[in-house]
């Protein structure tokens, strides 16, 4: 049997105590101690070292703690040699390979990262940059996704001087899926025939419905939506829904009611949806919000919005979220949450919109 | 997958799953595709005692929304039982009670498969 690093191929010796193993040239073989020449040579501590040591326990407890992946000793057997030798390297090699995958992923997931932070940047250009400056009316928007991207969407917006549309969207899962599937939504969304004339919440919502039928999306997805126009004259609301929370209203004494009926989500089947008409006394906010708002659905987001019904509208809504959402490990709502609150007949000026405007008296 | 998500056969092509606890976003790709293969063997009607779960998310739901397209072409049917009042709220919210029977008993739920 011959001398195992004669087997191994060895190039010629760097020096004559230190030899290259095997075709891997960051696998070096030390015949004595010679642990400086690791820095000597710029070995990394990726590089695998086997010692050869014809010394003592002390010597092979050194090289162990210096790195070595395996010490031999002159007098071993060879076949025990070779054996311990081809399992060290196999063991390197998986190690060598573990750590280049985890650098590797590690800089895929950098890429991914930034590719979502830009994804949510995009999506929420598509939110409204500013809200509805009116006087009979203050609008307040809450938007949280769970990940970088959400399922939820909303839109507040004037159609024509006398009326504003109010819409939120929940699509059905989170992150990009969702989010892709809310764009799609969006770009369905015909509040006006083509002359200008304002288009029955039924209607629209039912075209949604069918272009969500019609795209054919590989495992059916559903969608919420919840879509109303707002007289800002006479304070009468028309609105439709498929699938949505009920949109709830509180009138300043503290009475508080669910407002609208829903239909069947998105995306099932062919459906002719309802418009209700509601009337808004002055005073009365009203506030649609997607299902992560209201995580049991059991009615605990209207109650916090009634204990914090003295607030401001921004701080009503800020406050009663606070009170029902849970967060996860990483302080993440555990769903996406789109909150859009309104006071109708409102006496203060309207909420000012993000980022810009100075309040005035 | 828990033991708890795999649909038991009852007969003629029906079938039973037991939920419990929470299914959300998390569980869901492996019932779906567990129902989905079920379906491709010849699924055509599913009964779930929901009579242990404490909540169920959208992307639960979309699991069955999706089972129910696969399976409806061909006389399919999906059934629920012992939901919880919160849940209950969900169906009727989402209307998904019109497309799926939600029944208090299981005797009834599973009539409604036949």
């Amino acid at each position: 049997m011959e001398d195992p690093r004669t087997e191994l191929q060895l190039s010629p010796a760097l020096q004559e105590d230190l030899y290259e193993v095997d075709a891997l040239p960051e696998i070096a073989v030390l015949y004595e101690p010679q642990f400086e020449v690791l820095e000597a040579y710029g070995l990394e501590a990726s590089v695998g070292v086997i010692a050869v040591l014809s010394g003592g326990p002390e010597e092979r407890v050194a090289a162990w703690e210096a790195g070595a992946i395996e010490v031999l000793t002159p007098d071993m057997d060879l076949d025990e040699a070779r054996v311990r030798l081809q399992t060290a390297v196999a063991r390197f090699r998986t190690r060598l390979e573990l750590e280049q995958d985890r650098e590797r992923l590690s800089a895929q997931r950098t890429v991914l990262e930034r590719n979502l932070r830009l994804a949510a940047r995009l999506q929420r250009s598509f939110l409204p940059a500013s809200l509805p400056d009116l006087p009979s009316v203050q609008f307040s928007t809450a938007f949280l996704p769970q990940e970088f991207v959400s399922g939820d969407s909303y839109d507040v917006r004037q159609l024509d001087e006398h009326h504003v549309l109010i819409a939120t969207f929940d699509a059905v899962g989170h992150g990009v899926r969702a989010a892709l599937l809310t764009v799609l939504l969006r770009s369905n969304l015909e509040p006006k025939e083509p002359k200008g004339a304002l288009r029955d919440p039924h209607l629209v919502v039912g075209d949604l419905n069918q272009a969500l039928i019609d795209a054919h999306l590989e495992e059916y997805p559903t969608a919420a939506v919840c879509y109303a126009i707002l007289d800002v004259r006479s304070g009468e609301m028309r609105m439709a829904n498929a699938g949505h929370p009920q949109p709830i209203a509180l009138l300043p004494n503290g009475e508080k009611r669910s407002i609208g009926s829903s239909g069947l989500l998105l995306g099932i089947d062919p459906m002719t949806y309802e418009t209700d008409t509601i009337q808004l006394s002055p005073g009365e906010r009203v506030f649609f919000f997607t299902d992560g708002a209201d995580p049991g659905y059991d009615g605990g987001f209207g109650e916090q919005l009634l204990r914090h019904r003295d607030l401001e509208l921004e701080l009503q809504v800020g406050g009663a979220l606070g009170e029902v959402i849970e967060l996860d490990d990483e302080g993440r709502p555990e769903d996406d949450i789109t909150v859009v609150g309104l006071c109708w007949g409102a006496a203060s000026p309207s909420a000012s919109p993000p980022d810009t405007s100075t309040e005035e008296d | 997958m828990p033991e708890a998500y795999q649909a038991k056969p009852l007969d003629a092509g029906r079938y039973e799953l037991t939920l419990a606890g929470r299914v959300y976003a998390d569980a869901t790709p492996q019932l779906k595709d567990h129902l989905m293969a079920l379906a491709d063997q010849g699924l055509r009607g599913l009964l779930v005692d929901a009579s242990e779960l404490e909540q169920i998310d959208s992307s639960g739901l979309n699991v069955f929304v999706s089972l129910l397209k696969r399976i409806r072409p061909e006389g399919g049917k999906i059934a629920f039982y012992g939901l919880n009042e919160n849940i209950k709220r969900v169906f009727e919210i989402t209307k998904l009670a019109t497309v799926m029977k939600v029944a208090e008993e299981r005797s009834s739920a599973l009539g409604s498969l036949a």
